[in-house]
């Protein structure tokens, strides 16, 4: 018979790891943010006599098609992903969010008119979608932005509405609304902290999962318009040119993957750690 | 009990799963439709251009009339709505062949490799998810549990700029354009598998552990059954309705990678024939492609949990 | 009969950092009914659940002695053959013993052909009569998950019994039943052990069926066994004073109500 590893242990190991990887995590969205004051050069000045020179310490990543500076651009398109990945995954939050909760709670016609909805939604793949809409709109980010979260809010729809129903008819709910309190606030002082974890959880998948819309999207021609930077599209630039410079297409691509891999790994840790804490 | 109970709730429920189907194509149709009209632009003029005609107000005005965009938005969607169901769906703004058509070929060919990728996905990870799940913490299970992951996180365009500079450019094993040939089948359904993979073995290795957890499974291993039973006959029997659904549900995902690899391959499926008609503003087959990918996609999540309710009804009984 | 079938040398167990059972010395000979007895968490499944050898306990000290040999320094193959039909459970909870999801027969028929029996659908039909359970054939075609929890439970106990195990594991076997049914379990746990000679284990809080077929109770409290010995002794004539606060607290309506 195998020893059993105390449950607590692993309780600690599993929280160690997400603080590790999520301080990771940090890091990256602040290299994001000072973006701008770690480039080395403008990420959109072109120059026609610096075309394809391979990496050096003026440019340590190299140069592309356009005598632009990789490095600069890599530093850039984090920005763009970050924030755009941020945006959409905040604004699908808190739509799918709100309405799984009035779904949940209220019940009733709303449910089932919220809950159609969600079906609808459902019924369609995210990709085909996104790539339909963002085709006709003509792309742009915030075109792509909208393709995609068209469908990303669904989850969260589902999950809030789960959980409501769940702890709606617990006794301290109906305590709360004895003690006269109005719908919203036993929805924000009681419903919503109880369903945030899993909430969030889906979140930091959707994450993962977003980035690569975005870049996918973008490498297309169908997400952000040249020659904003963003990894996907530079990818799709430089790739023509892959044999003459390699390293325009291999560190957007590296960006991408290990930016993807923390986010995704953040999101694996996290519900991890919701594991082991649940089965205490 | 079982037999008679159980085959009148089951026809209720695929009745049910019809009926409420129908709401769902007509939005869809609906939605498809509007696609076009969301366009910036006028159709007309559109179409005018992208058959390299030099428009002028008159030109412009009897294309209008002769493509029936003078009457009000519902009638039109009407009249698109009933030559759909008789199988019309227009034609190509391009170069005048039927869209229906034109999506039906490059469907063929994008079966082909959604199949052989689907396949391909199955084969491997269904034994390597029983293994690791079997072996948990294992070498073998931190190993695939690692690649898994990172195969899952790789978007696929990336996947096949570096396997074709790999193996077209570098190596020369297959050639740069797929064309429609064998040996062009392999880079495209290897790019499509490796994401699907990963994201198999996890969720696939994920239902069987937490199958393998359930009380049952002691309770029939302290009869002493073989492990081989207990494993193949009851706990993978049990998984098989969610591995099922999630095989399906990636259809879905299938459909739109498919996009993104027949672009890089050059692969005449319809992924390519729609990133065209995006290019070349030829709406009608984009619209089209919309209402055909939403239909499948129904209709296989409509099979999916069908056989998910066959082999597990226990939600459906209850409810 | 001198010999035992079933011997708990010094045993210890521990549930990951706890320590659960302290030195524990029980056995059963061969037809024998040994009732444990004792409140919730007392470490009374611990034990079962130690010898039929699936959870995941750790013996910290001693021996578990099955027919002269110890199950404890046994090999997997070994100890697989010996599950069901050596030493027989029915557990406690009547979702631990099925697959919800595949029928009956089927189950039953592939845990035969693991131990090279014939499945005999006629032999169960009539234990599933004698457990109440009328419509035999049919519910041996029906899926666990579509009968109740006590019925369930009684299947269990018919899975088991077909078996023949010559040790017999019983945990809490009436807890998830009605009066009635648990009457019929109880008396067709004790005909088999009367005509097939098996020796029963049968871990119960309930002192009134000890009262009724037990030859030997033993009481546990906290872990370990306080008081051991024919029921005759143990019950009526008690020594040690946890036993004796039990069997105050059994209203005497009941007491008379089982025996």
């Amino acid at each position: 018979m195998k020893k059993v590893i105390s449950n607590k242990i692993i309780i600690k190991k599993a929280r160690r790891r997400v603080y590790v990887i999520g301080a990771l995590c940090v890091l990256l969205v602040l290299i994001a943010i000072f973006a701008k004051q770690l480039s080395p050069h403008d990420p959109n000045v072109t120059s026609a006599l610096l075309i394809r020179r391979p990496p050096s310490k003026e440019y340590p990543f190299g140069t592309d098609s356009y005598g632009r500076c990789v490095l600069s651009r890599v530093l850039a398109g984090a920005g763009t992903t970050i924030f755009a990945t941020t945006v959409l995954v905040a604004v699908t939050f808190v739509i799918g969010t709100v309405l799984g909760i009035i779904s949940g709670y209220y019940g009733g016609l709303a449910d089932t008119l919220i809950m159609r909805v969600t079906e609808l939604f459902l019924a369609f793949p995210q990709m085909v979608v996104a790539i339909a809409v963002a085709g006709i709109l003509g792309g742009g980010l915030k075109a792509a932005l909208i393709a995609l979260g068209a469908t990303a809010w669904t989850g969260y729809a589902k999950i809030a509405r789960s959980h409501t129903l769940s702890v709606k008819n617990e006794n301290y709910i109906a305590a709360a609304k004895l003690a006269g309190l109005r719908g919203w606030q036993i929805i924000c002082f009681h419903i919503l902290p109880n369903t945030l974890f899993p909430l969030v959880t889906n979140a930091l998948t959707q994450i993962g999962t977003t980035m690569i819309g975005i870049s996918g999207l973008s490498f297309l021609g169908l997400g952000v318009i040249p020659p904003q930077a963003e990894w996907g599209s530079m990818i799709n630039e430089s790739r023509a040119y892959i044999q003459l410079a390699p390293w325009a297409v291999l560190y957007p691509a590296l960006a991408t993957v290990i930016t993807i891999m923390f986010f995704n790994y953040l999101g694996d840790a996290v519900m991890d750690l919701r594991k082991a804490e649940r089965r205490n | 009990m079982s037999g008679f109970i159980g085959c009148c709730l089951m026809k209720k429920y695929v009745i049910k799963r019809l009926i409420s189907l129908i709401p769902l194509l007509l939005i869809l149709s609906f939605f498809s439709f509007l696609l076009l009209d969301m366009a910036p632009g006028d159709p007309a003029e559109k179409k005018l251009a992208a058959q390299g005609i030099a428009v002028t107000k008159e030109v412009i005005e009897a294309e209008r009339i002769r493509m029936g965009l003078d009457r009000p938005f519902l009638t039109r969607y009407f009249a698109w709505l009933f030559g759909a169901l008789r199988g019309d769906l227009g034609v190509s703004y391009k170069d005048g062949f039927p869209v229906m058509g034109k999506l039906m070929d490059g469907l063929g060919k994008t079966c082909q490799l959604a199949v052989s990728s689907l396949v391909l996905s199955l084969l491997i990870s269904i034994p390597v998810s029983v293994i690791c799940a079997v072996r948990q913490d294992s070498f073998f299970d931190n190993a695939f549990r690692i690649l898994s992951f990172a195969g899952n996180s790789v978007p696929n365009f990336l996947i096949s700029v570096l396997l074709m500079f790999m193996f077209c450019i570098r190596m020369k094993i297959f050639p740069v354009i797929a064309g429609d040939s064998f040996s062009g089948l392999f880079l495209p359904v290897i790019s499509l598998a490796i994401p699907m993979t990963g994201r198999f073995i996890r969720q696939f290795r994920a239902e069987i552990i937490s199958q393998l957890e359930q009380d049952f499974v002691t309770g029939i291993r302290a009869r002493g059954v073989r492990e081989t039973v207990v494993l193949f006959r009851n706990v993978l029997y049990n998984a098989l309705g969610h591995m099922i659904t999630i095989a399906g549900l990636s259809i879905g995902t299938l459909m739109g990678g498919s996009v993104v690899i027949e672009t890089i391959f050059r692969w005449s499926g319809i992924g390519k024939l729609v990133m065209d008609s995006i290019t070349a503003r030829d709406y009608p087959v984009v619209q089209g492609f919309v209402l055909i990918m939403g239909v499948m996609y129904l209709v296989i999540g409509l099979v999916t949990d069908l056989i998910f309710v066959t082999l597990d009804p226990r939600t459906e009984i209850t409810s | 009969m001198a010999e035992n079938v079933l011997e708990i040398r010094d045993l210890s167990l521990s549930y990951g950092d706890d320590d659960i059972v302290r030195n524990v010395n029980l056995s059963v000979k061969a037809g024998e009914i040994l009732c444990i007895a004792g409140e919730s968490g007392c470490g009374k499944s611990t034990l079962l659940k130690a010898i039929h050898g699936m959870d995941a306990i750790n013996v910290t000290a001693g021996d578990i002695v099955y027919e002269g040999k110890s199950i404890l320094g046994m090999p997997a193959p070994g100890r697989r053959r010996m599950m069901g039909t050596g030493i027989g459970l029915i557990p406690q909870n009547p979702q631990g013993s099925f697959n919800p999801l595949r029928s009956f027969g089927r189950q039953m028929k592939e845990t035969m052909e693991s131990h090279g029996m014939k499945f005999d659908r006629t032999e169960m039909v009539r234990l599933m009569d004698s457990m109440g359970l009328p419509d035999g054939d049919k519910l041996i075609s029906s899926r666990p998950f579509e009968l109740s929890g006590g019925m369930n439970q009684r299947v269990a106990i018919v899975f088991s019994l077909l078996l023949q195990p010559k040790v017999l594991l019983c945990d809490e076997i009436t807890s998830a039943l009605d009066v009635t049914s648990g009457k019929m379990v109880i008396h067709e746990v004790e005909s088999y052990a009367a005509h097939s000679n098996a020796a029963i284990l049968m871990v119960t809080h309930h002192l009134g069926i000890a009262d009724r077929i037990a030859d030997t109770v033993a009481v546990m409290n906290h872990g370990e066994v306080v008081e051991y010995g024919p029921v005759s002794k143990v019950l009526y004539h008690p020594e040690d004073s946890y036993t004796r606060m039990l069997l105050e607290k059994i209203p005497k309506i009941r007491r008379e109500a089982v025996s």
